[in-house]
């Protein structure tokens, strides 16, 4: 067999066709995001882009500013609150970047690690379970007019206290 | 001006490059649910820029393909570690690459065997070489390597597939090779 008949050979599997749903998926993106460029005013559709460094500096800009926000409230929180830290509190994050054109696509929160750190005592009668947790929020947003795409990602480490209870 | 409307059309380009596009997704995703979605970003990030579906963009479309893939997959493996721990870990699925008619099956079957032994960059390179149809100069392009090294990393692969496939040539029905004078 030389490589002439090998590539033939390869060339004549036909990979597996996606589910019909995919098409079906496709088509409502596509649908979604063609209904928010007709929605968006004609000027800003003709409007002439920014240049890309200046860009570039503003995006720049907004992610350091939801990071400063994020350690500030983090560190505020770590003050105030020495007990449970509540792991479904709204992300400042998610507030600061959102511009006009941009839709927002998606907001989620992966826990990267979780460490027990074994059961306190510190309050007599009601002992808990010391976790710590390493999470990184995700926030995405799409600019339909040119398909670009920002992600924005945030670490965050929080200790949770699990109350415990002896039958 | 009325926006250039992007849900017309692109039902023949997607058809025609879905397969191909689900084939190079499989390489990094677990399984094939996790390829389509992949597919199914791409795509779409990839008409909105080519409303038109320019073949000379197809090449961009892999490389889009590629780099969602390799974030799914970063996003993936931090998953199955927390998984692995907590022992709730899924086993990943193994369904097949290649639709083939039934007589061809088992064919199918040693190909997609020997194409998994097959390091992922001499994978990567022969997917995109035979079935996505690119030229050395664009896969370099889409994989961000030489086009030297692509050139040799398919030359290393067609190697291994000749000495993985020449036994079974003639289960695979291959015409017997020349006899050496």
């Amino acid at each position: 067999m030389n490589d002439t008949e090998l590539e033939n050979l390869l060339r004549s599997m036909t990979p597996v066709a996606p589910s019909p749903e995919l098409a079906g998926r496709v088509q409502h993106d596509l649908g979604l995001v063609q209904s928010f460029r007709e929605a968006t005013p004609e000027a800003a559709l003709v409007k002439k882009k920014p240049a890309q460094w200046l860009a570039n500096i503003v995006w720049a800009g907004l992610g350091a500013a939801a990071a400063v926000v994020v350690m500030g409230a983090v560190q505020s929180q770590g003050r105030t609150n020495s007990g449970l830290v509540s792991v479904a509190s709204i992300s400042p994050a998610a507030t600061a970047v959102p511009a006009a054109a941009v839709m927002p696509v998606s907001s989620t929160r992966e826990w990267v690690e979780v460490e027990d750190m074994g059961i306190s005592f510190a309050t007599p009668g009601s002992p808990s379970r010391q976790m710590k947790v390493i999470s990184v929020e995700r926030h995405q947003w799409i600019d339909p007019r040119d398909g670009a795409e920002y992600t924005v990602e945030v670490p965050k480490q929080e200790s949770l206290a699990l109350p415990v209870k002896y039958q | 001006m009325k926006p250039h409307d992007i849900t017309a059309d692109w039902h023949i380009c997607f058809q025609e490059l879905a397969p191909k596009l689900l084939l190079y997704g499989r390489q990094w995703a677990t399984n094939s649910a996790d390829a389509e979605d992949i597919v199914q970003m791409a795509f779409v990030r990839w008409w909105q820029r080519n409303p038109g579906g320019d073949r000379e963009h197809v090449p961009l479309l892999y490389a889009t393909v590629r780099t969602i893939a390799l974030d799914v997959r970063r996003s993936d493996e931090r998953r199955l570690r927390r998984e692995t721990n907590s022992e709730i870990a899924l086993p990943s699925e193994e369904a097949p690459h290649f639709d083939p008619p039934v007589e061809d099956r088992e064919n199918a079957l040693m190909l997609e065997r020997a194409m998994r032994d097959l390091s992922p960059e001499q994978r990567e390179v022969v997917t995109l070489r035979i079935w996505a149809g690119l030229t050395f100069a664009e896969i370099a392009a889409t994989t961000g390597e030489t086009t030297n090294t692509v050139a040799s990393r398919y030359r290393y692969a067609l190697n291994n597939l000749h000495r993985v496939l020449e036994p079974l040539r003639e289960d695979l029905g291959a015409a017997p090779a020349p006899a050496l004078a």
